[in-house]
């Protein structure tokens, strides 16, 4: 029997006595993408910063790849919804990148450019970006630059909030693909208000306002995405899954 | 030569505070360097009152004062600057209430609050050429390192990078810094020598290597020009030095604004 990727057993996260999640017990053994949909508030980027050890839960367990979350986040490739890093630091892109390689012993004064930086930059289409500086990117741009160093450390796992927000469509087609083609090799969990990455990605979709409900992908009904969000949501569905509107 | 030793203090006092004085400007730890060296004045009123060398009262009193302002800044989100500021004044308080206590105290107050570079002895210089060494060794060998936890602490915590020990180093080496460079342009000038050459470099550098490069360079310059003036004119040290980098900083910015 596979270990799930993530076990979480009465997980519940209380911070300045607000209640942000409630009782949260699942198992989810990483088959490709776990999209998480839910509305603002509902506590989907602290459910997140929990699988990553960011912060621990008020109450009950969270393991993740077996173990704790603080023990193997390292392993984990983490896209915050906002980006972490100072704006202004004056770096350029690549060095960026690089320096997110950084491993033990931590030591010297400039990072060596790996394989896997040339390739992910190659291939989320930031080649041109290598030598400006971090600071004058803009939002979508960024987003790939943050992208192309969590995957170059070649993760066990990604866990991506909100990953398209600042991108054109384009370049949310582009995230989109990739994932897809990540999810055959390594469990995702993905963030999104972008319904339409369900159809695409979605093998499993998580449901969560104060509470989570996991369903398969092809298990979600209209009347599902609308009392999550309290809004009129359509779900078309076809022969080979949903479109929505 | 004459003022050798002064010559000498104030080249690796430049160096390192030149070397240092980029991550200040970058982290906007300028706060943090006033806060630590008005406090270092709580320990030189210690000191003082127990017959002990003040230099070492100073540097206790400004690492503590540096790990409480962490300490401050981790549990608090608000009234940060407001704490930062509880602090800096409570150093200076106490240390002149000590001072206040110590019976028949006739030290040079004027020195330790503006500093007198030219007074310096050959103990000074040998310090303050170890602590010039000792900084460049840590930030070359580890280098990326403090990058990195400068750049983004989360992302160095999530790749098990030990964040708070660094924070709590680089603090350390930055109030050592901070205290020793208090001899040269006093306590309540330091925070300018902290900051100015970073800031001077950040107007025409775009990482952070040619930044310490070039601030180290405009630290050196300013130093031992100002030296040299006061020497030859017979002025204040400390605030000569300030005024020449703070001249420096005004016509960078306004060529800067001028050229865009």
């Amino acid at each position: 029997m596979t270990v799930p990727v993530i076990r979480m057993a009465g997980v519940s996260y209380e911070v300045a006595g607000i209640q942000v999640l409630q009782d949260i017990t699942l198992e989810w053994h990483g088959q490709s993408c776990l999209v998480v949909l839910g509305p603002n508030g509902g506590g989907k980027t602290t459910w997140l910063r929990l699988l990553v050890g960011l912060i621990e839960p008020t109450v009950g367990k969270v393991t993740v790849l077996g173990d704790a979350p603080v023990r193997v986040r390292h392993r984990i490739g983490y896209l915050p919804q906002r980006p972490t890093h100072l704006r202004h630091y004056p770096i350029s892109v690549l060095d960026f990148i690089a320096l997110g390689q950084l491993k033990r012993p931590w030591i010297g004064i400039r990072p060596p450019v790996s394989d896997a930086v040339a390739h992910w930059m190659h291939s989320l289409r930031i080649e041109s970006l290598s030598t400006r500086p971090l600071s004058v990117l803009s939002g979508g741009e960024l987003q790939r630059v943050l992208l192309a160093r969590l995957l170059s450390n070649q993760p066990d796992m990604l866990v991506l909030d909100e990953p398209t927000s600042a991108m054109d469509p384009g370049g949310e087609s582009t995230l989109f693909s990739m994932v897809a083609s990540l999810s055959l090799t390594i469990p995702i969990v993905m963030v999104t208000h972008d319904l339409t990455a369900i159809p695409q990605i979605a093998t499993h979709i998580a449901c969560l306002n104060q509470r989570l409900v996991l369903h398969h992908a092809h298990d979600i009904t209209t009347d599902t995405m609308q009392s999550l969000y309290d809004f009129p949501i359509h779900l078309n569905t076809h022969r080979h899954g949903h479109d929505v509107s | 030569m004459m003022f050798l030793d002064s010559y000498l203090v104030g080249f690796f006092l430049a160096l390192v505070c030149g070397l240092v004085s980029p991550l200040v400007v970058v982290k906007r730890l300028s706060g943090l360097t006033g806060s630590v060296s008005h406090t270092s004045f709580a320990g030189i009123g210690a000191a003082v009152l127990w017959g002990v060398n003040p230099l070492w009262g100073a540097l206790l009193s400004g690492v503590l004062a540096a790990w409480l302002i962490d300490i401050i800044q981790h549990k608090t989100r608000d009234h940060q600057d407001t704490l930062l500021a509880l602090v800096w004044v409570v150093g200076m308080a106490v240390g002149l209430l000590l001072l206040h206590f110590r019976q028949g105290y006739t030290a040079d107050l004027f020195g330790y609050l503006f500093g007198n570079i030219l007074l310096v002895s050959r103990i000074d210089t040998w310090v303050m050429m170890g602590w010039a060494m000792g900084v460049m060794g840590v930030m070359g060998v580890f280098f990326q390192l403090i990058q990195l936890v400068c750049l983004d602490d989360e992302y160095a915590l999530i790749r098990h990078v030990p964040v708070r020990w660094v924070n709590r180093c680089l603090l350390s080496v930055l109030a050592v810094t901070t205290v020793l460079a208090s001899k040269g342009v006093g306590i309540l000038l330091v925070m300018a020598l902290l900051s100015i050459p970073g800031a001077i470099a950040g107007l025409v550098c775009r990482t952070l290597p040619s930044m310490m490069w070039v601030s180290v360079g405009v630290a050196v310059a300013c130093v031992l020009g100002g030296l040299w003036v006061t020497t030859w004119f017979n002025m204040p040290s400390g605030p000569t030095m300030i005024l020449c980098l703070t001249t420096l900083y005004g016509g960078g910015y306004c060529v800067k604004r001028m050229t865009r």
